[in-house]
């Protein structure tokens, strides 16, 4: 029964068994044709990427392009350069020797923790954190050597300013991940990120050897006089390009973190002064170009006084007679430049300042710029006068340095630059302020105030320099501070063709013995233009030559000279 | 029938032959190319390296260290409005020895050999030739120091000066004393000291520095070669 029962199935399954033979090759050519065809696949991406492939170095990328480009000087000298830094970093987590010793090794390698603070890093169970940033090679060999896996090493882009401290405030520095967050780092980052740009280094206008001796001779100034601050600008006077610009104190890019807030603020584009007399050229210059003052023998009534209203405006040095403008320009008389100035009148002013850039903020790249103070709706007759003799009215340093080219170039306004000027960045269209006439003119006054003025500290023989001092009170809390001031010396050489402006500033200068107990600009700052002019003169081109000068005819028939002073 | 035989192992030789030829060749062209590749990668690596090293040798030299040493250690100063001279004719001017007799003479002529007649006829025209009193020991450091500072870019008239100053007998061991003198640790560390003591009587700095100099002259006399250029040219 059961063998009949089997045989039809037996039947049935001979009949079935060439469908299922058939059905097993085709399953097994399946099967092959996939093996073939991934095997083809493979074979053909092969040979693909061995035909096709270009091997070269330059399809590689280039690895000498730079994560972040240079900065450089305008002689080329780097300032800021990206180079491969070695990082050092721990793994707690991973942790396989003993925490305690390992600690105590890394506080011998890195004492800038204690060792409490590294058992704190070890016994944190973090994942990662960094140990140090910027090791050296030989530090990163020494941590290798300590044996312990959890360590890593790994070589990351850094930024690194070669020169230090050099030029601070221009250069501004970079936040950890590469993005500039002040200075030219920050206006510049696009340029500087950008992978078809940052191959080529960026010129700055600077001079690194000319920023270096301003820096230099105006922390020796700073120190010397226990000022708080300092500022200091060097402008090429027929093209706006700063050859150098400081202001004091300034952090270290290379470690912005550390240092003062004090250090990360611009004194030179971003503080605001009332930089007294050396507006006074400006003024003399406005009237000249109004055709008020058309000789410099004109004569002024500089008694011991000049009552306008409630306000009263007075002299250091008082003449107590009648003076001529070479006069008040040499002497500094504030009550001669207020009569000048009331002549000029308030709209002639403001509209003179206002070509002059002085009522906007200053015009260059850096967004690290101040508001200027003026008078506002209530630039009435008094304060035009105050104004005529830079009180009542605050602007940069830099604003004062533009304004000084403006008025030795001829007369043309031009943004002050940080960009090198070549080919690819001209020189910018100016517009005028002053006439030639009257730039010409000015020379042989500002050559007098340095000859036989208020600035004969800031002489340099040889090199010509032309110049203004001024002292004036430092506001604080809306008040004048009779106990602090603000001296700046405004210089331009060589006077008989002029080519640079040189503006230094101290903030908050002490007297000392050696000034006989005065703190006026002609003692403290005025030296300081002399020493950078001298120093760098020749590194700018100016030949020194004693036998050169300014016109001086134009002025010295105009001076008095009494055997009192 | 064997020649048949062989028929086909000869062209198996020769297809093999051939491939294997062909195959070496693009080996060997392969070669090459890594080759080249290698030296590609060197160059980039030797490039990062001089990018490195450039930057190590900026930082380390960087313009505030220099002044550091310019100003604290080696004393220096600004080159003041005398020291630059006009022209040739002012740099002849600093030369003031006698000429003697043998530079004098015509014999002297014909036996200066490269460009000899234009090298010496310039020097009886040198305007500074009446200073008959000048000591003749003084004369080859009177001679050489315009040299040194010179800065006139006319080098072609400069060389008449240049070789006269090189017939003086007492030329050659100077020039060597001036280079021990730089590798002299102990007269840099005296110049160190001497300017440090200045830099503390910094009250009035010209009047120091008149102080200095004669101190450090007389611990080394050859240092008033670098000395007396600055005198003389504030005197000019």
């Amino acid at each position: 029964m059961t063998a009949l029962a089997a045989h039809p199935e037996r039947v049935r399954l001979a009949g079935e068994r060439q469908v299922t033979m058939a059905l097993t090759y085709h399953r097994l050519m399946l099967v092959m044709l996939v093996f073939a065809g991934v095997t083809m696949l493979i074979v053909s991406r092969l040979l693909y990427l061995q035909l096709f492939t270009d091997r070269s170095v330059a399809a590689a990328g280039n690895p000498l392009l730079p994560a972040r480009g240079d900065l450089v000087d305008r002689n080329g000298v780097a300032l800021a350069r990206t180079i491969d830094a070695w990082s050092i970093a721990i793994h707690p987590d991973k942790l396989l020797g003993d925490p305690g010793e390992l600690a105590v090794k890394l506080a011998e390698l890195m004492p800038e923790r204690s060792v409490a603070q590294y058992r704190a890093i070890l016994t944190s169970g973090k994942s990662f954190v960094y140990l140090s940033r910027r090791a050296v090679p030989e530090l990163v060999s020494a941590a290798n050597a300590l044996g312990e896996p959890a360590i890593v090493f790994d070589q990351e882009p850094e930024r690194l300013y070669p020169q230090t401290a050099l030029a601070a405030h221009i250069l501004g520095w970079t936040d950890f991940d590469g993005r500039g967050v002040a200075g030219m780092e920050r206006v510049l980052d696009d340029r500087l990120r950008d992978t078809a740009t940052r191959g080529a280094p960026v010129a700055l206008s600077i001079d690194a050897r000319v920023q270096a001796v301003l820096e230099r001779e105006l922390g020796a100034a700073m120190a010397k006089f226990s000022a708080i601050g300092a500022a200091g600008v060097v402008l090429d006077l027929k093209t706006g390009e700063v050859m150098a610009m400081t202001s004091l104190p300034q952090r270290n890019p290379n470690a912005p973190g550390k240092g003062s807030a004090d250090g990360e603020f611009n004194r030179a584009t971003m503080g605001v002064y009332e930089l007294g007399s050396t507006f006074k050229p400006f003024t003399v210059a406005m009237a000249m170009d109004s055709g008020i003052v058309k000789s410099f023998g004109k004569q002024y009534n500089c008694s011991s006084g000049l009552t306008i209203g409630k306000y009263t405006i007075t002299d250091t040095h008082p003449f107590n007679r009648r003076c001529s403008v070479a006069e008040i320009m040499k002497e500094s008389s504030n009550i001669g430049t207020a009569q000048i100035a009331a002549e000029l009148g308030s709209a002639r002013q403001k509209e003179f300042l206002r070509k002059m850039g002085f009522l906007d903020p200053v015009s260059i790249e850096l967004n690290e710029r101040g508001r200027t103070l003026t008078p506002g709706s209530d630039w009435g007759e008094v304060a035009t006068m105050t104004v005529g003799y830079g009180h009542g009215i605050a602007v940069t340093p830099l604003h004062l340095a533009t304004g000084y080219a403006t008025l030795f170039n001829g007369g043309v306004w031009r943004p002050a630059t940080l960009l090198k000027i070549d080919g690819r960045h001209p020189v910018p269209q100016g517009r005028r302020v002053f006439s030639e006439d009257t730039s010409y003119r000015m020379r042989a006054l500002l050559r007098l105030v340095v000859t036989e003025g208020t600035g004969k500290k800031a002489n340099a023989p040889g090199y010509r320099v032309g110049g203004k001092t001024g002292t004036a009170d430092k506001v604080s809390g809306g008040r004048y501070a009779a106990a602090s001031v603000v001296t700046t010396f405004a210089g331009v050489f060589p006077m008989d063709a002029p080519r640079f402006v040189v503006v230094a500033m101290l903030d908050d200068p002490k007297p000392t013995a050696e000034t006989y107990g005065f703190r006026t600009a002609g003692w403290n700052v005025a030296p300081v233009v002399s020493k950078v002019v001298a120093r760098t003169g020749s590194l700018l081109g100016i030949r020194p030559d004693d036998s050169r000068d300014a016109k001086m005819s134009e002025v010295l028939p105009f001076v008095q000279r009494d055997g009192a002073d | 029938m064997s020649a048949r035989g062989f028929k086909s192992v000869g062209w198996v030789a020769a297809v093999g032959g051939a491939a294997l030829s062909c195959y070496m060749l693009s080996l060997r062209v392969a070669t090459e190319r890594n080759e080249l590749a290698r030296v590609e990668r060197q160059i980039i690596a030797a490039k990062q390296e001089i990018r490195a090293l450039q930057t190590e040798l900026g930082t380390r030299g960087r313009l505030s260290q220099l002044e550091n040493w310019n100003a604290d250690v080696l004393a220096l100063a600004a080159p003041v409005s005398g020291q630059f001279l006009e022209d040739e004719f002012t740099l002849a001017s600093f030369d003031q020895r006698e000429p003697d007799f043998a530079e004098r003479s015509a014999v002297r002529l014909a036996s200066a050999d490269t460009g000899g007649a234009a090298a010496v006829k310039p020097v009886p025209a040198a305007p500074a030739a009446p200073a008959v009193e000048a000591p003749k020991d003084a004369a080859p450091e009177a001679v050489a120091p315009p040299i040194r500072m010179a800065s006139a870019p006319a080098p072609a008239e400069m060389a008449p000066a240049l070789r006269r100053a090189s017939f003086a007998p007492a030329e050659k061991p100077r020039v060597q004393a001036r280079t021990s003198l730089l590798t002299d640790a102990k007269l840099s560390a005296e110049i160190g000291a001497a300017a440090k003591a200045e830099t503390k009587a910094a009250d009035k700095p010209a009047a120091s520095k008149r102080a200095v100099k004669p101190a450090i002259a007389a611990k080394a006399p050859k240092l008033a070669i670098a000395i007396k250029p600055a005198r003389a040219g504030a005197a000019e």
